[in-house]
């Protein structure tokens, strides 16, 4: 925001004027601020003079380069000052269309004294393109996407479906508001059909083109649009050229005169050229990058056309392509294009080396997120990425899939991985990527996190490492962690640029005091209160345009109140009793939550589940029922019954998000707000701290730590890298630019409110978690059990100091393991934690001191034991009692009869060929444990904490309820249903409870803690059972299936390979095992069944038929690739039996609307092939990439080729 | 010969052709120009095409037709000539010419087809651009003024650009060597026969949006001039918000004889306070019989080969 607000800015951009034409800086900059509170009350009228100040700034920033008039700052700031005006004006009623003014009725009704809505588009047209042009020239490239997604989504101003002479004033600025939009698909469509315009009316003329005519120009500009997005595509260089060529034509007026549209637009676009040519992704790559590289971000989704500055910087600034720079922390705001900087990374990595990459999230939605996006980035660069095994290995599986490039990782799986073999874990990892590292912080996970990275930094042959945060403020420590041979500046890089602008502001109660009504109340025994006072209530929204300036507020109508707010008086001013019945405040920024919605998506993130429950049911009251939303209430109404809250609230487009809620009802939810069929989300921090969902407005409805102490309120406060994850939702860049951050206090609106919103650097440090009074609360018992017993660190356990002392277990036994040249302390992985650097010296030498002892007891333990208790990765007290537990479980098992028939070959055979060979079935293994009650001896473990753990009421001293862990474990692996669960565990309790309480343990008993302690002990027993010789095993993958909840090997396959819906898993699995199609024949036996087979006989849904596709899909090939690099590729297809025996010129349609379909080659009247489904997304990214391609159909061989022409 | 009046009965096109080829093709030939106002802040030109015959009207418009369409075919002469031909009645279109010759005689001039649709906004204002552009071309340079850029009109009629512009350079010894100025067209076919409203709103929007438009003029012109001309080009709209003696304002009003004034342009500097320098402003009134009609029959002649 206050790039342009700032009086200073705008005084360069306006420069010095004695004539009274232009407003002062000042007056510009209330101008401006009074159009963006306006906005907020949705209604944006841009006065006359300020539309008339934005064209001449928009004059000063267009004069030629090098011109002495405008100096460089001045011109970019007159181009952002002009931008920002001109995008507000769009939103100027003035100046939109109303679809019914095209009418002819409409046109015989206006007003005379109204403008004809082909004036007024003209001039949409104009004040689009000169906001985007402006955008992309100071640097806030998203929001010239923003522009163009605004008109090209609510006006129709770009015009395909009619003839060029009916749009020729205007031709040239659409294509060039299409082209700085720069969205692909939607770009390559309008380009081709305005060229195949072109092309047919130069034909019709016997030219080769129109140069020179009335349509050159447009034809000129429209070439060199399609030009430029081949150099953005395909890096191709000569098209710069022929771009720059056309558009000097124009300019020039070579190619026509008549346009002049045309040669503003050409003048704008050919000075952009040049900055283009060096800001690309290929002109910022090393030399030698090969061309797949830059194209794997062009023409995969979301497609990147060019980088934003930040990421600019990062390629030009941080070398962080160069294999050299061994250590890069990224520190930059959320909005900044984190993410694609940490793509970008992983792809040029694998463009340049045959090493791996390991991309690690503490967040696992995170996780999930870059999943997605490498999928599609991975496919046109023709490499994999690694299936997406549960957290603890299963033994004898692949720690890593060394035939995938990349591997998406939490911090707990890349421990488990190198704890059972650290050398496997790391052979052959160029690079590890990791992302949200200011999580180091966090506690327990937070201590797993600082581990690893002292791991990698202390392992001998340490791989590349790159940290990303939003939320870092002591860079120069975390650098000098890092590489203390470099300079921070050399490790660090940061950069204050974020996409979209933001508004931050206050959402407060307001009292009409003059409408208030005082009342006696009848007298009444003990009654001390004996006045009553009616205040109606209403909501201030007061916002702070720049973090100096003046702050405007403004309240919903005195006349129409929102609720009254009841005092109880002992005497006439007594605030100190509200009664019930008053309306509560959350009423009131429910109502400003609805408000916003008017202007897109909001996020209210709340402190508790149960505060965005009722917030999100409140707002669902200020709203009307929502249509688009209908689709999700039906969902949410299957999966979680039709009584649950949730259903109503979607109805009226609003939802609440938790941890407690199904996974699949957390992804629908998501999905439904990115798809725009939902108004307001009610969230917990599971949301902004794991999911990039940005909105439009983000209400933080909580407490805010300010640093300061505070009386506990029974609130939780807000953490400040957690405000900063939740604020910086705020603004989706590419869709708009600008977001609003309103903060709901309840008391009336100070100034040092909103310096809550921004808490500064110093708040912000990464300490190490071995620094917080827990840890050494937790390292001071240590050293008193230490104290009075000998063997004490063996019987460390559930505190800081027992993972401490389990890491320096765990270090001490990988350490040993690694072959290696340079002799190392055998301690270095603990020295170089983040502690051992932050601390205090004498912190740190206690922590060290204990090191110590647990190196001498390490010393002291026999070589097999070491193992053992590492592998488990508990604290080395549980791994004791596990492995104790597996000795006996190993006894009892050799007594038992061996598995009468072997197991068929799974997916995993040909890795765990030995062990499958002879490993139990599952369900004899199941009945097992439950008969020798395992289940209940692991959740007796320190680690177990509160998993299985189910009460009668949410809050309070709540009874306990037992519900029997083996017959659950035994229903969830069966495959039940959620809901189903819920009503067989706890069917005295409310469904809603029930279900939140279904879903937390399944999460923390099923899917973390029992699926890892379980595969631990198997792992143990397993081993015992290898010693003893004995010709069976327990299932190695029983703690995955646990962790998946099915009970087929088809069905672990497909969740482990990206396949994320556990039913359609269970029963795609049911039926292949049916069918007895074997785990390895799955993906074939799929792919014959074809996108129609999955809807009707699994029930996929879009989402799902996506995933399989993908699952399906035929890798190690990128069919655009090869196009683009050979100028020809083809496939097989399944031929129908009119298929051609001779080349024939064929087209592929694609029937899909909202569920893929099968894609269809037709001769433009008969159907004569389909495209098999493990090509169907090739084939799509070749068709969605906007190349022109000419395609033919030989009986079975579909060939795409590149015109010659092209 | 009669004065013209309706729209029927039109003189052949090729009676106006040759009458116009007969006075070189220049409207000046038809028109008779008086200035006006020299002592106010505006003076203005009365450039009269009243009182003419059919056949000099016919003239007229076909000189304009003629030059609209070869600014629009101009690096594709067969695709004029087969125009002209044809418009002439000298030869016949097949249906791939008819597709081709109208895709060029269309923009601005494409007639209304919906019945109840009102004319095309853009005909007489674009006719009454071409007018002012035709005159101004044919103008002659004085001794030490000589015009170094004169817009030539847009096909752009729906945009919120400048309607003209004109650079000239002056070797006087007083003021700036090279002055602008940017032109707002208006044309009046109103029922009041006053084009005082229309003359006011015309100074009233390049007041507010004179910016804009000599931006729209001037956002490429510097890369297209070398030398002194783009380096005053670049300077333009600043001149322009600082009312620099370099700038100046002119307002062209096309209308009907009936609504020729005597008197005009009396309070134009009220309207565009910032521009005072001697000079700055100046006003033209194009008159001619039923201007409306008159746009017609250009609109008629560019669309007659269809």
């Amino acid at each position: 925001m206050e790039r342009t607000v700032d009086p200073q800015i705008l005084a360069q951009a306006l420069g010095v004027h004695e004539t009274g034409i232009l407003p002062s800086p000042e007056q510009l900059a209330a101008l401006i601020a009074d159009i963006e509170v306006a906005a907020i009350r949705a209604d944006s009228e841009v006065p006359d003079q300020l539309l008339g100040t934005a064209w001449y700034l928009h004059g000063v920033a267009a004069a030629a380069e090098g011109t002495e008039l405008y100096d460089p700052v001045r011109r970019r700031h007159a181009f952002a000052v002009s931008a920002h005006i001109l995008e507000l004006a769009l939103g100027d009623p003035r100046h939109q269309i109303r679809a019914a003014e095209f009418s002819v009725d409409a046109e015989a009704e206006r007003p005379s004294s109204a403008q004809p809505p082909e004036v007024i588009r003209a001039r949409r047209l104009a004040m689009a393109f000169g906001a985007q042009i402006g955008y992309r020239r100071c640097e806030q490239d998203p929001n010239a996407t923003a522009v163009f997604r605004q008109i090209d989504q609510t006006d129709s101003l770009l015009i395909t479906e009619a003839a060029l002479s009916s749009h020729l004033d205007t031709l040239a600025v659409e294509a060039a508001v299409a082209f700085l939009g720069m969205q692909r698909r939607r770009l390559a469509q309008l380009l081709r059909r305005w060229r195949s315009q072109f092309r047919d009316l130069a034909q019709l003329a016997d030219a080769p083109n129109l140069h020179g005519t009335v349509y050159g120009p447009a034809e000129a500009v429209v070439d060199a649009c399609a030009y430029l997005t081949r150099y953005l595509t395909r890096a191709d260089a000569p098209a710069l050229e022929q771009a720059r060529t056309r558009l000097r034509d124009v300019v020039t007026g070579e190619a026509g005169m008549a346009d002049r549209s045309a040669r503003w637009v050409a003048a704008h676009l050919l000075e952009f050229l040049g900055h283009l040519a060096a800001d690309s992704l290929q002109g910022l790559l090393p030399d030698g990058s090969p061309p797949a590289l830059a194209r794997t971000f062009a023409l995969s989704d979301p497609p990147v056309m060019t980088l934003w500055p930040p990421q600019r910087s990062l390629l030009k600034k941080a070398n962080p392509l160069d294999e050299n720079t061994r250590r890069l922390l990224i520190s930059v705001p959320t909005s900044a294009g984190k993410t694609l900087m940490a793509q970008l990374i992983i792809c040029a990595h694998l463009a340049d080396h045959a090493e791996r990459v390991l991309y690690v999230s503490p967040l696992r939605s995170l996780g999930r997120e870059m999943r997605q996006a490498l999928r599609s980035r991975l496919r046109v660069l023709g490499r994999t990425l690694a299936a997406d095994q549960p957290d603890f290995p299963a033994s004898g599986a692949p720690l890593t899939s060394a035939d995938s490039d990349v591997e998406i990782s939490t911090p707990e799986r890349l421990m488990h991985a190198l704890r059972q073999d650290a050398h496997a874990a790391l052979d052959g990892v160029g690079l590890i990527v990791i992302d949200e590292a200011h999580h180091i912080q966090q506690g327990e996970r937070g201590f797993l996190l600082e581990g690893l990275l002292a791991f990698c930094q202390a392992h001998p042959r340490p791989p590349r490492l790159v940290l990303l945060s939003a939320a870092v403020g002591n860079h120069g420590e975390l650098a000098a962690w890092l590489d203390d041979e470099q300079p921070p500046e050399k490790v660090v890089f940061t950069d204050a640029w974020r996409g979209p602008r933001r508004l931050h502001g206050l959402l407060t109660p307001e009292l009409f005091r003059d409408q208030q009504v005082r009342r006696t109340l009848p007298p009444h025994p003990n009654r001390t209160r004996t006045t009553e006072l009616r205040v109606p209530m209403g909501l201030r929204i007061s916002v702070r345009p720049t973090t100096t300036g003046q702050t405007y507020s403004m309240t919903t109508r005195p006349e129409e109140p929102l609720g009254t707010r009841i005092y109880l008086e002992k005497t006439p001013g007594d605030t100190s009793a509200k009664a019930p019945a008053s309306v509560p405040n959350r009423t009131l920024f429910a109502f400003g939550a609805a408000h916003l919605a008017r202007a897109g998506s909001v996020l209210v993130v709340c402190d508790s589940r149960n505060s965005a429950k009722t917030m999100a049911r409140a707002v669902a009251e200020f709203l009307p029922e929502h249509a688009p939303a209908a689709q999700l209430a039906e969902f949410l109404a299957d999966t979680l019954g039709a009584e649950h809250p949730l259903i109503d609230c979607a109805r009226h487009g609003v939802a609440y998000h938790h941890a407690r809620l199904p996974a699949e009802v957390l992804r629908a939810v998501e999905d439904a707000l990115r798809d725009d069929k939902l108004n307001v989300i009610c969230c917990t921090s599971t949301l902004t701290d794991g999911v990039n969902l940005p909105v439009r407005s983000v209400v933080i409805h909580s407490d805010v730590d300010d640093g300061r102490p505070h009386r506990w309120s029974g609130r939780p406060q807000m953490p400040p890298a957690q405000l900063l994850n939740a604020v910086g939702r705020a603004g989706r860049a590419g869709r708009e630019s600008e977001g609003w951050i309103l903060l709901t206090r309840h008391s009336n609106p100070r100034t040092a409110d909103y310096s809550l919103l921004q808490p500064g650097v110093d708040r912000l440090h990464v300490l190490s978690a071995l620094g917080s009074e827990d840890a050494l609360a937790s390292l001071a018992e240590a050293e008193e059990l230490i104290a009075q017993s000998a063997n004490a660190v063996l019987r460390l356990a559930a505190s800081q100091a027992a993972d401490f002392a389990s890491y320096v277990w765990f270090t001490l036994d990988a350490l040993s393991r690694i072959p290696t040249l340079t002799e190392q302390p055998p301690l270095a992985a603990v020295q170089r934690l983040l502690a051992m650097r932050q601390l205090p010296d004498e912190l740190a030498q206690r922590w060290m001191r204990l090191a110590v002892k647990v190196a001498d007891e390490y010393a002291a333990t026999d070589e097999g034991a070491r193992r053992r208790w590492t592998t488990p990765g508990t604290s080395i007290r549980s791994a004791r009692t596990l492995d104790a537990v597996a000795e006996v479980l190993t006894v009892l098992l050799l007594r038992e009869p061996a598995a009468p028939t072997p197991v068929p070959p799974g997916f995993w055979g040909e890795a765990l060929a030995d062990a499958l060979a002879s490993e139990w079935p599952l369900q004899q293994a199941l009945d097992f444990f439950d008969q020798h009650n395992v289940y209940s001896l692991l959740l007796s473990l320190p680690e177990a904490k509160d998993a299985w753990t189910f009460t009668e009421k949410p809050r309070g001293r709540s009874n306990k309820i037992t519900v029997d862990i083996a017959a659950a474990v035994a229903a969830w692996i069966g495959g039940r249903s959620i809901p189903d669960l819920s009503t067989d565990w706890l069917p005295s309790l409310p469904p809603e409870w029930a279900l939140e309480q279904t879903v937390s343990n399944i999460s923390s008993t099923f899917e973390h803690y029992l699926s890892w302690t379980l595969g631990a002990l198997i792992n143990l027993v397993n081993a015992r059972l290898e010693n003893a010789h004995a010709t069976f095993r327990l299932p190695s993958t029983a703690g995955w299936h646990l962790r998946h909840g099915v009970d087929t090997p088809h069905a672990l396959n497909l969740l482990n390979a990206g396949i994320t819906s556990r039913r359609l898993a269970h029963s795609i699995g049911r039926s292949a095992k049916t069918q007895h199609v074997r785990p390895e024949d799955l993906r074939q036996w799929l792919t014959d069944l074809h996108i129609n087979r999955w809807k009707s006989d699994f029930n996929a849904n879009a989402y799902e038929t996506g995933e399989l596709l993908e699952y399906t899909r035929f890798r190690k090939r990128s069919l655009i690739n090869d196009l683009l690099d050979t100028e020809r590729c083809s496939l097989q297809v399944i031929p129908f039996a009119a298929a051609p025996e001779a080349p024939l010129a064929v087209r592929i349609r694609n029937d899909a609307t909202d569920t893929p379909d099968p894609l269809t080659v037709s001769d433009g009247t008969r159907d004569l092939a389909r495209v098999p489904a493990d090509a169907h997304i090739d084939v799509l990214t070749v068709l969605d990439s906007g190349i022109d391609i000419e395609v033919t159909l030989c009986r079975d061989r579909l060939t795409f080729r590149l015109p010659r022409s092209t | 010969m009669a004065t013209a009046g309706g729209n029927g009965g039109r003189v052949p096109p090729s009676i106006g052709q040759k009458l116009a080829a007969r006075h070189g093709n220049r409207i000046t030939a038809f028109t008779k120009r008086q200035r006006h106002g020299v002592q106010q802040p505006c003076p203005w030109e009365f450039a009269s095409l009243a009182g003419l015959v059919p056949e000099e009207r016919a003239a007229i418009a076909w000189i304009v037709a003629e030059a609209v369409m070869r600014q629009r075919c101009r690096k594709l002469p067969h695709v004029f000539a087969l125009w002209r031909a044809v418009a002439l009645g000298e030869a016949a279109l097949d249906p791939r010419q008819q597709r081709l010759i109208k895709e060029f005689a269309s923009p601005v001039f494409k007639p209304q087809t919906k019945p109840n649709a009102k004319p095309h906004h853009g005909v007489p204002g674009h006719v009454g651009e071409w007018l002012w552009y035709l005159l101004a071309l044919e103008t002659p340079d004085l001794p030490g003024r000589t015009t170094e850029y004169l817009a030539e009109p847009k096909v752009n009629v729906n945009d919120g650009g400048g309607d003209g512009l004109i650079i000239r350079r002056t070797r006087s010894g007083s003021g700036p060597e090279l002055v602008f100025r940017l032109w707002e067209m208006k044309k009046y076919t109103g029922k009041d026969d006053s084009i005082t409203a229309t003359v006011t709103g015309a100074w009233q929007q390049l007041s507010e949006n004179g910016a804009a438009y000599v931006l729209s003029q001037t956002a490429w012109a510097d890369r297209e001039f070398a030398g002194d001309l783009g380096a005053f080009v670049s300077q333009m709209v600043e001149m322009w918000i600082d009312g620099h003696p370099s700038s100046g304002a002119g307002v062209s009003v096309a209308t009907n004889t009936s609504a020729a004034p005597t008197e005009a342009f009396t309070t134009s500097h009220t309207h565009i306070p910032h521009l005072t320098h001697p000079g700055a402003l100046e006003g033209l009134v194009i008159a001619i019989d039923n201007f409306a009609e008159f746009a017609e029959h250009v609109q008629e002649l560019v669309w007659s080969a269809l």
